[in-house]
């Protein structure tokens, strides 16, 4: 008899048994803050469920979700990919500078095609201005961040097809140019998806050009740092354990200015663009307007006599701040969530212009595109709208993260 | 379920080793067969029926063929139903899709494809069946008298879902008695060990780089990237298999059990022959034992013995998988062993070493081409890409990406397909036995423990964000 292999074998069975029993005696997590997701319970078994294999494969996310010190060992994966020098993750690039940047890819080609044509449709039967902001990802300005060698072609094939599609009618917003000649300033989040405040400030100033405001400067706000501890969706994203946070800004302008904010689904009235609580909580961006809702009717005191309509996604929810500057009211409507009938409630509260603001790869992919059909078609040709890709984790489409 | 997995290794193989080592001898066997049950219907519970059913049948089969040897006729009645029923088993379930398919393309019509997920493990514990049956009219073991010890050899399940395929006679003795110590229970966890790193922690991660790059249009694909692509197939399809393998060794050896070798580093082969006596051992020995020497081998004149080469490898390439390339990969073997047999071996063992070790590569990376590609359109312009007929060029800014972040995984895989570290190992205990055995150890431990940091991660879902 070695002593080695005694060895061996009994500390391999301790090593089982020990995590067996910490996986027993430690209490379950509802969520976990690093993955930005809610962790599998332990689920209840019944016969059915036993026979058709579910059980069983909630058994096994139960028991890697709960795995005693889980996120300790998501972080010794992530050091050793990093002294493999992987310089991507599920989808996310390890940029220079601690920048995450998400990789553009499995873009379908054949959804935008249709979008655009919904979009320039909608823009010829509706009677104002169309106007369309499309926000580039992080990945297509700070291409300098980018790890070296790395190549998203497909997102500046993606731009360029969004500005050939868009019809002649609808006023295109160069915010990609805007925010490249500020490329040296914080303007994206280094853990999240989104663009930070003053990102969102130079697509406002740009889009003045267009909806013909004057642009409030930079010295007429005062900037608040709110957060210093944010880890953005990018940081859940990708694994990756060792990126420093992000901090926060609110650009509040010089001027007393009063708005209400109503969530008209929720039937819930604040007096503020910014939902402070979130602050608490793991997403910390959802601050500007407390995340995506499928009706947010803005009311502010400039009598400008005009009224804007934002069709968007959630770029747009840190650039309402800037643009209440300059309109009596602002009705944001998010199509993912948006089950009303758009014509009458364009008809009824007078909205004379459009603003779309979609993060150009969000706005490819997004199947709720189509609902802008029920404005030029009416309600009952639209068939029920099918999500797609979900199941099939290999294209990373970003939908469902703006 | 599967060895690397969380649920495997932290909760089904305590959970059985702990029962396995409580209960009697008498009731050791019993505890492996409800065990294996257990692991074979975890995926897909309605298939413990199917498993159930083939052990059955196969038990009474073989006890009727063992009292008939004096009547060949009833004998040979049943060795024929029972060849029927195997194989009609794997090909309803396995390849019906496909020859619906066939089916459908020759009468001009769209035939339904049913659909039926394929049982795990299937291609094994059938090929174990035959052979067993086989053997028993050929008298060359006795059928297993007892139930649950038949059982336990049809589903063990170390070696049920990936081999290696094991002969009824290598095991005959120990399903009866099984040494229980320390020392055995040791190598198997070193084994186990070593087979769930390869697994988890090569063949996932070098995967990851096939993935992406077999996603790329084989329009504009570099050769340096085809190449690579082809070679991180060719590293993962490696440590993925011969990880298995010798994980159903080492838990094999947890159980008092010795399995017989399925790979000895294929990739240090100088000639396709060659490696086909590294790959996948059991695999080969089944067919030349059960197809092509019954077949006539080589012994009945050229053309028949051609005849008998194509027809296993045919088949051999139509057992990993119900499609058509995975027939014209085996074909594509066949011819290259046939060449090699009447031309090329004395070539080739004249050549300098590096030479005939390019070829062997070569031969072999294309190979996976055809494998790794059902579509076989695709699969051709991957092949054109490689040669530079995609138009892509020699490399571009993509290609080294790939390279600079995957150089250190690929050098570690490169180097783990090889002998040297044994070579190392054995000179260290040559030196010194006390160090030989501290180095052992620890590398066996740090191989669990990276490897669960990476099963752990593995569950990473990528649709996190849902709840947004």
């Amino acid at each position: 008899m070695h002593l080695h292999n005694k060895v061996l074998t009994i500390t391999m069975l301790s090593y089982l048994a020990a995590l067996l029993l910490l996986f027993a005696i430690t209490p379950d997590r509802d969520f976990s803050e690093a993955e930005n997701r809610m962790l599998q319970k332990m689920p209840a078994c019944t016969w059915e469920s036993l026979i058709s294999g579910k059980f069983n494969l909630a058994a096994e996310n139960y028991l890697s979700d709960q795995f005693p010190g889980r996120d300790a060992w998501v972080g010794l994966k992530s050091a050793i990919e990093l002294l493999l020098l992987k310089k991507d993750n599920n989808g996310v690039y390890f940029g220079r500078d601690g920048y995450l940047l998400p990789m553009m890819e499995g873009i379908n080609m054949a959804t935008l095609g249709e979008n655009m044509e919904t979009i320039n449709r909608f823009a010829e039967t509706f009677p104002g201005q169309v106007c369309f902001l499309p926000a580039p990802s992080a990945a297509q300005i700070l291409q300098e961040k980018l790890p070296p060698f790395a190549a998203p072609r497909e997102q500046l094939e993606l731009q360029k097809t969004v500005e050939e599609q868009l019809a002649p009618g609808i006023h295109l917003i160069d915010a990609p140019s805007a925010l490249a000649a500020h490329k040296g300033e914080y303007i994206y989040y280094k853990t999240d998806h989104h663009w930070t405040s003053k990102g969102a400030y130079y697509a406002y100033v740009e889009a003045g050009k267009a909806l013909g405001y004057n642009p409030l400067e930079l010295n007429d706000f005062i900037i608040e740092q709110v957060s210093d501890d944010f880890y953005g969706t990018l940081y859940s994203k990708s694994g990756h354990r060792f990126a420093r946070p992000d901090s926060i800004q609110l650009f509040l302008p010089n001027k007393e200015q009063s708005c209400q904010v109503e969530y008209e689904y929720e039937k819930r009235t604040t007096a503020s663009l910014y939902a402070m609580d979130w602050l608490q909580k793991k997403d910390q961006y959802a601050v500007f307007l407390g995340g995506n809702h499928a009706l947010v009717r803005i009311t502010a005191s400039n009598e400008t006599g005009r009224k804007l309509l934002v069709i968007k996604d959630s770029y747009a929810n840190s650039m309402v701040p800037f643009l209440i500057n300059h309109f009596d009211e602002i009705h944001l409507i998010d199509l993912r969530h948006f089950n009303s009938d758009l014509r009458s409630y364009i008809e009824q509260h007078g909205l004379g212009e459009v603003l779309f603001v979609y993060n150009t790869t969000s706005f490819a992919g997004d199947p709720s595109i189509r609902k802008l059909g029920t404005y030029t078609k009416g309600l009952q040709d639209l068939s029920p709208i099918a999500p797609r890709g979900l199941g099939k984790p290999v294209p990373p489409s970003d939908t469902h993260l703006l | 379920m599967v060895f690397s997995s969380l649920f495997f290794l932290f909760i089904f193989l305590p959970l059985t080793l702990l029962l396995y080592y409580l209960v009697p001898q008498r009731c050791k066997n019993l505890i492996l067969f409800i065990s294996s049950l257990v692991f074979y219907a975890w995926g897909e519970p309605v298939y413990i029926l199917l498993m159930f059913f083939s052990v059955t049948i196969n038990h009474a089969l073989g006890l009727l063929i063992g009292k008939s040897r004096k009547n060949r006729k009833t004998a040979r009645r049943a060795l024929i139903f029972s060849v029927i029923i195997n194989v009609g088993l794997l090909g309803f379930f396995k390849y019906s899709g496909f020859l619906l398919q066939i089916l459908g393309s020759v009468v001009g019509a769209s035939l339904q494809n049913p659909g039926l997920p394929l049982p795990i493990g299937i291609s094994f514990y059938t090929f174990q069946a035959l052979s067993y049956i086989i053997d028993i009219y050929r008298g060359r073991i006795s059928p297993q008298q007892n139930f649950i010890a038949f059982g336990t050899y049809i589903s063990l399940f170390p070696q049920l879902i990936a081999g290696p395929i094991v002969r009824y006679q290598t095991i005959a003795g120990q399903l009866l008695r099984r040494p229980i110590e320390f020392n055995i229970f040791g190598e198997g966890v070193r084994r186990f060990a070593a087979g769930l790193g390869k697994k988890v922690l090569l063949a996932n991660n070098v995967g990851l780089l096939w993935e992406q790059i077999r996603e790329l249009p084989p329009e504009g694909l570099p050769i340096i990237t085809a190449w690579l692509g082809i070679a991180a197939f060719a590293l993962q399809i490696y440590f993925d298999f011969s990880g298995y393998s010798d994980m159903a060794v080492g838990l094999g050896k947890m159980f008092g059990f010795t399995f017989p070798e399925n790979f000895r580093h294929p990739y240090i082969s100088r000639s396709i022959t060659e490696f086909w006596r590294r790959w996948h051992i059991t695999l080969g020995t089944w067919f030349r034992e059960y197809v092509y020497i019954p077949l006539g081998g080589n012994r009945t004149g050229r053309q028949t013995h051609l005849r008998n080469i194509f027809i296993v490898w045919f088949l051999t390439g139509l057992w990993h998988g119900a499609a058509w390339n995975f027939a014209l990969w085996g074909l594509y073997n066949g011819l290259i062993l046939v060449l090699e047999k009447y031309c090329l071996l004395k070539w080739l063992g004249r050549a300098p070493r590096f030479l005939s070790h390019a070829y062997a590569i070569v031969t072999i990376l294309l190979g996976w081409v055809l494998f790794s590609f059902d579509n076989m359109a695709t699969g051709s312009s991957y092949l054109g890409a490689m040669f530079g007929l995609s138009g892509g060029g020699i490399f571009n800014l993509q290609a080294i990406y790939y390279c600079y972040t995957h150089a250190i995984l690929i050098a570690i895989a490169i180097f783990a397909s090889t002998p040297i570290y044994g070579t190392i190992k054995q000179k260290l205990q040559k030196k010194s036995g006390a160090l030989y055995y501290v180095a052992t150890t620890l590398s066996s431990l740090l191989l669990l423990f990276l490897s669960t940091a990476y099963l752990v991660d593995a569950a990473y879902n990528p649709f996190l964000y849902f709840r947004f």
